[in-house]
């Protein structure tokens, strides 16, 4: 019993942290739906713990369920002190999808269960049996074990240069229970799968009907990779939710900016924070924070002059917000990683063969995204909907989004053409977890398309 | 009118049964051997009987056979297992080499009965090759199976259909593979992944809805036709998912230590909780296994211990001792035979 009720306050302690994040960054900018409100809670809260407990490492506090609570919680009630206003929004949206007709309430029911069963399937996958693969064994399960016995994250072994989040993710249901179970050990993820499911839903609900957004979080619900990585105790799963997240908000921002500029920069401050966050996750989250940053800075200069002051101090806030986060990590490690691949994919420019390793690559990407079953159809979705609706997918603001995929796969061909790691395009085993990381928003790009086009044709069939 | 057509039915189907070349590889001649000895293999009136109480019951054929995959494109294997689970056939061609892209696993049906399986290998080859060797495990572990029938034919479109309905809903790309972290195979049809017959059909009509597009407006019905695919994709996903549901379903109620006996082979986490038992808490040790990730695991199981070279501890587990390793250890522990703690002469 008190087992249990220590696992819950493992979960608690970091959505409240999270609440009060979220409460503090957003103030009166934009209120956010209650169960959209609960799954950026968990997540933010749970990027921000993680944090914590990294610099509690530094600081050479042990870590223990006593020390990082506390700090958790002086941290929120501090924040909650700064942001108390804020806590009494004047309304709280806590719709959920009811209407339409009977047809569409069994769209809607049918989709509704088909998820809801998908997440309890996750949820058994992860808990029913100890971590055993390999790899997890070999480096995550291993340097947790560490931080367990050791209560300090500093020194452990097999982390090499990687970031902190999923050695700390998976060791705090360890350290907060006082027993190293390896089958709770990825005690997050499955949450992190809700998440990421009700924001895909609440982002696409902002702008069509319910029976719609719902099928689209159906087709992120059933992704085959995505649902086997939510279930496992490898960093793909948080690295594909943070940083989609954080790109899916950014284009919140751009969709918004003209019609509602408080809650657009209410969107931009969310993914600030997530992309922080994905920073701590894998190493590569520091390039594809760089293509957000890239593409909103196109964004912003091509905006600049409907920018106000007070929208320029949001930027900055968002900035600072993102800058902040990373700081600490950037410092410690990351600045070596940004500098060590950069600099071999510039000297190695004229030695490798990287136009055999071209072809090679766009045949490991056709040979996986259409003859296996990583996606399901969604190589055949994103083809479709450049080509049946190229006017939406090449306007703002999908526009954005299609420069963000094309700068990733850009990322993916730089890798494996310039730098050392072609060696993985050979034996698929890189390729797969890097498009996974970003797919997501693949999906969230067509399914904004189709939906732009199908709002239009009721339009116009009201019109008639 | 009707008697007419039947009787057509019939000869065609006759002729077509009379015509139909087999080769049946029931026959001593073809020396079945297994490598592991302890399988015994009997030839009587009722066919080939396989058994083994111990280990897997594999077994291959001394005598290559030389038949061409085009012309006899169906292996049929009538058999009575005493256990269900997966089946497996692997065949080496003219360089007599297995190879696992060469290999065939297939569901059991139910144990103790003749079922009939068909297995369309010739797809696994675009041109003419020639099948020398088969290696055939009739289901994973020790058992008993009889066969009563194992031959190559020219197989009929029912029958050739009846191996593709088995393959698409058979063990390759729907059983956890291990490797699902890195790729999530797509079920086989006809040898290659049946996605990929699915995505050119999808690439097909979406060139058509796309240069139809200023006469016609097929988008909806493209869409819905790919939503319907999707949904029919997740369908066969949550076969997968079941399997391995069913799979995973053995942990439920097994406590942490018993849950982590059953994900290592054999009883190697037991030998593991055993060397942890008497080896000093700080030192450091070595492991001598041939299991895949056997070292990693004992690493991991056994940490803060460290895993190094010269260690003044050696873990053998599932080998007998090396006389190399007596000259610098001596037998310190035995937990079974075949498993040891040595410790080193000189520490």
């Amino acid at each position: 019993m008190t087992f249990y009720l220590t696992l819950t306050l493992t979960l608690l302690i970091p959505f409240i942290l999270g609440l009060v994040i979220l409460k503090a960054l957003l103030r009166k900018r934009l209120v956010l739906n209650f169960w959209e409100m609960l799954a950026l809670a968990f997540s933010a809260g749970w990027g921000g713990h993680i944090i914590i407990m990294f610099l509690m490492s530094l600081a050479k506090i042990p870590l223990n369920f006593i020390t990082i609570s506390a700090t958790d919680l002086f941290l929120a009630f501090s924040l909650f002190c700064f942001s108390f206003r804020s806590f009494f929004p004047s309304k709280t949206d806590t719709s959920f999808p009811r209407k339409g007709n009977l047809g569409v309430r069994t769209i809607i029911f049918i989709f509704f269960c088909v998820i809801v069963l998908k997440v309890l399937l996750v949820f058994f996958f992860s808990f029913i049996k100890p971590v055993i693969d390999p790899d997890i064994i070999r480096c995550y399960a291993l340097a947790t074990k560490f931080i367990f016995l050791n209560r300090t994250f500093l020194g452990a072994p097999a982390v090499g240069d990687k970031p902190p989040f999923p050695f700390l993710s998976l060791a705090w249901p360890a350290l907060a229970t006082l027993r190293f179970d390896d089958s709770i050990l990825t005690l997050a993820y499955p949450f992190l799968f809700i998440s990421f499911l009700i924001i895909f839903f609440r982002a696409l609900k902002r702008s069509f009907s319910s029976w719609y957004a719902l099928i689209g979080t159906f087709f992120l619900s059933s992704i085959p990779l995505l649902v086997f990585h939510a279930s496992t105790a490898y960093s793909d799963f948080p690295q594909a939710f943070y940083y989609c997240a954080a790109t899916i908000y950014l284009f919140l921002f751009f969709k918004t900016f003209k019609a509602n500029k408080s809650a657009s920069f209410g969107f931009l401050l969310i993914s600030a924070f997530l992309l922080g966050i994905s920073v701590w996750v894998k190493k590569s989250g520091l390039y594809y924070a760089g293509i957000n940053i890239l593409v909103a800075s196109f964004f912003i200069f091509s905006e600049r002059k409907n920018l106000s002051w007070e929208d320029k101090k949001s930027l900055g806030l968002a900035f600072l917000i993102f800058l902040l986060l990373c700081l600490p990590w950037l410092s410690y490690h990351q600045f070596y990683t940004l500098k060590s691949y950069s600099s071999e994919a510039l000297t190695s420019l004229p030695k490798l063969p990287f136009l055999t390793l071209g072809r090679e690559v766009v045949q490991a990407i056709w040979r996986n995204a259409f003859f296996e079953d990583n996606w399901h159809l969604l190589g055949i979705l994103f083809l479709a909907t450049l080509l049946l609706f190229p006017k939406l997918s090449f306007a703002q603001p999908h526009l954005y989004l299609l420069i963000i995929i094309f700068l990733q796969w850009l990322m993916i061909f730089i890798l494996f053409c310039f730098t050392r790691l072609d060696r993985f395009i050979f034996d698929d085993t890189l390729l797969n977890r890097l498009t996974l990381h970003f797919v997501p928003v693949i999906l969230y790009f067509s399914i904004e398309v189709i939906g732009t086009y199908l709002e239009i044709g009721k339009k116009e069939e009201l019109k008639k | 009118m009707k008697i007419g057509v039947i009787t057509v039915l019939a000869f065609t189907l006759c002729s077509q049964t009379l015509a139909q070349n087999e080769i049946s590889l029931l026959h001593p001649k073809y020396l079945w051997r297994s490598p592991n000895p302890e399988t015994k293999i009997e030839f009587s009136s009722a066919g080939l009987t396989i058994s083994s109480t111990t280990s897997s019951t594999g077994i291959y054929n001394l005598m290559p056979i030389n038949i061409p995959s085009k012309k006899y494109d169906l292996l049929v294997v009538k058999m009575k297992t005493s256990k269900d689970g997966i089946g497996e056939v692997s065949w080496a061609l003219e360089n007599l080499r297995f190879h696992p892209l060469q290999s065939y696993p297939f569901y059991l049906r139910k144990p103790g009965q003749c079922h009939n399986y068909y297995l369309n290998l010739s797809s696994y080859h675009r041109g003419s090759a020639y099948i020398n060797h088969l290696l055939f495990f009739p289901f994973q572990g020790p058992g008993t199976a009889e066969i009563k029938e194992i031959k190559f034919i020219k197989g009929t479109l029912a029958e050739k259909s009846l191996a593709a309905w088995q393959e698409f809903w058979g063990p390759r790309g729907r059983e956890p593979d291990g490797f699902n972290f890195l790729v999530i195979r797509s079920p086989r049809l006809f040898g290659g992944p049946f996605l990929r017959y699915l995505n050119y059909f999808l690439l097909i009509v979406l060139a058509i809805t796309f240069l139809l597009k200023p006469y016609f407006d097929l988008r909806r019905p493209f869409l819905i036709l790919l939503l319907t695919f999707w949904l029919f994709l997740e369908l066969s996903s949550w076969v997968n998912n079941w399997i391995a549901f069913r799979r995973d379903l053995i942990f439920l109620g097994k406590t942490l230590e018993e849950k982590r006996t059953l994900i290592n082979p054999r009883d190697y986490y037991p030998f593991l909780k055993f060397a942890d038992q008497h080896l000093p808490p700080s030192s450091s040790f070595e492991v001598d296994t041939k299991l895949s990730y056997g070292k990693a695991k004992a690493a991991y199981y056994l940490f803060p211990r460290p895993l190094t070279a010269n260690a003044p501890y050696l873990l053998v587990f599932d080998q007998e001792i090396n006389r190399n390793y007596l000259k610098n250890f001596y037998l310190w522990k035995t937990f079974r035979k075949g498993a040891y703690l040595l410790k080193a002469k000189k520490i």
